[in-house]
């Protein structure tokens, strides 16, 4: 297993940091792939592979701009492979953050605060400009 | 705007490969994405006019600017300048129509008719006639502009003025390029044609329309018009038009009927008295329609808080199964509008039907 996962945001896909051994886990920007699984799979099959010997603690960011319906999916699938870790005695959290007026992200996070077992702290954040 | 204003649209513009109309004010922003939208989008026969296409959307586009006297009607719903580029056959058409006040009628018909009847070399010596001229108007350019449209489209400039009220007149003008390179047997298209989707455009309030070939590669740039465009609206209601955006034009570039290799579709923005319109058009084989139809009723039927539990039971429940998100993206849709998804199928032929979808945000 190479010892990290860095891809940068595009127009349609979002950036992601899987970097256990800096202890940060963080998936950011938009995510509308009409094809999900291209892009998905990769990337959840990596964190499965994290799954098998993860960190004590591992505080993933979701930091979403946008996420289309056919995504949702993928995110689901990677909360839970968050859960098996989770569930076998580690420290999880999921931090998801929003713009302080985006009220449509916030209530995506609150939809997965209320369907997963994993603790997870809604982040609000403000733009300077 | 409703479903039958969307078959209607869609009915006008049968032939065109590609259009996009465009109603209110004119920034470069506007101008800029519409020609990347038509360059990203055109067939690849008609690549080699790319260049000259641009040249001449930008030509038409300031024309607006520079002939337009819409200060007077400075609000965005009685704002009825006009802008569009269509594709049918062979020929790429761009028009405008912007109110000018009457008494520039006279003048810029002139010149108008004088371009209209020249040939390539006197069109050539009037070109350097004029940039040698120091006589050049205050508004730029003593007509260089429709010079430059006529010189680089090799055709004519139809136009027209309709009176639009004691001070004012519409000025329509069209724009042909025509691809010497492609045998097309489609009727040409009228400026009449352009005058009376001006008029749909302006009646039903509408923004912006797009009809073309909705393929994953050409929803991307529509996708980052909407958005760039929708910069100064309330961020809760652009996420909501760009999610609908989203949702609806990969549907179609999915599941739509496919017509000679094309999944055409078309979307429309409206705006009035604060609501924002939305409304989306595609072919669907008629096998699809029951199973669609059930899964639209069922979405209608149910409170927010129903489609809430709904939504949060696949989140709880469909990790493992693969076909699990089926209807999710509705769900989704009718979660967020406050009024019901209302749809319309109209039947084409034994074979398909056309699909419309309308929302209100």
């Amino acid at each position: 297993m190479d010892d990290k996962l860095i891809l940068r945001p595009k127009n349609d896909t979002p950036g992601i940091v899987i970097d256990p051994s800096n202890d940060r886990f963080e998936i950011y920007g938009k995510s509308l792939p009409e094809d999900t699984n291209e892009f998905y799979d990769p990337v959840i099959g990596y964190i499965k592979k994290y799954a098998e010997n993860p960190n004590e603690i591992t505080e993933f960011i979701f930091n979403f701009e946008y996420y289309n319906s056919a995504s949702v999916r993928k995110i689901v699938n990677i909360i839970t492979v968050l859960e098996k870790i989770y569930r076998e005695g580690n420290n999880v959290k999921i931090i998801w953050m929003y713009e302080e007026t985006d009220e449509v992200m916030k209530e995506n996070g609150e939809d997965f605060e209320e369907t997963t077992d994993i603790p997870v702290e809604l982040k609000s954040f403000e733009y300077e400009d | 705007m409703n479903n039958n204003t969307i078959f209607q649209f869609f009915n006008h513009l049968k032939n065109d490969k590609i259009s996009f109309a465009y109603r209110g004010s004119f920034s470069n922003s506007v101008l800029a994405m519409a020609t990347e939208l038509i360059k990203n989008n055109m067939d690849a026969e008609h690549s080699k006019l790319r260049n000259k296409l641009s040249f001449l959307m930008i030509e038409s586009f300031q024309n607006i600017a520079r002939y337009a006297d819409s200060e007077a009607f400075p609000e965005p719903e009685t704002n009825s300048d006009f802008f569009m580029t269509r594709n049918i056959g062979s020929t790429f058409y761009i028009i405008s129509a912007n109110l000018v006040s009457n008494d520039k009628v006279a003048s810029i018909r002139e010149r108008l008719e004088r371009v209209n009847t020249l040939d390539k070399k006197e069109l050539n010596d009037l070109y350097r006639e004029v940039l040698t001229n120091k006589q050049i108007n205050q508004k730029g350019g003593a007509g260089l502009g429709f010079i430059e449209m006529v010189r680089k489209s090799k055709g004519k400039l139809p136009f027209d003025f309709v009176k639009a009220s004691e001070t004012h007149s519409m000025f329509f003008m069209q724009i042909e390029l025509k691809n010497p390179n492609v045998e097309s047997e489609q009727e040409p298209a009228k400026i009449e044609e352009a005058k009376a989707i001006q008029t749909l455009i302006a009646e039903n309030d509408i923004l912006m329309m797009h009809k073309g070939s909705f393929t994953s590669d050409a929803i991307s740039p529509v996708l980052r018009m909407v958005e760039d465009n929708m910069n100064s609206m309330k961020l809760k209601v652009q996420k909501k038009i760009y999610h609908f955006l989203v949702e609806i034009l990969q549907n179609i570039s999915k599941h739509s009927y496919v017509i000679n290799n094309d999944r055409e579709g078309i979307f429309l923005i409206g705006f009035k008295d604060g609501v924002f319109n939305l409304g989306t058009g595609n072919y669907i084989e008629n096998d699809k329609i029951e199973n669609l139809k059930t899964q639209l009723d069922h979405v209608n039927m149910l409170s927010k808080e129903a489609l809430s539990d709904l939504y949060r039971k696949y989140l709880r429940e469909g990790r493992e199964t693969e076909t699990g998100s089926a209807g999710l993206g509705l769900i989704d849709l009718a979660r967020e509008t406050d009024d019901n998804i209302n749809y319309s199928f109209t039947k084409v032929t034994d074979e398909y039907s056309f699909y419309s979808l309308t929302v209100k945000f």
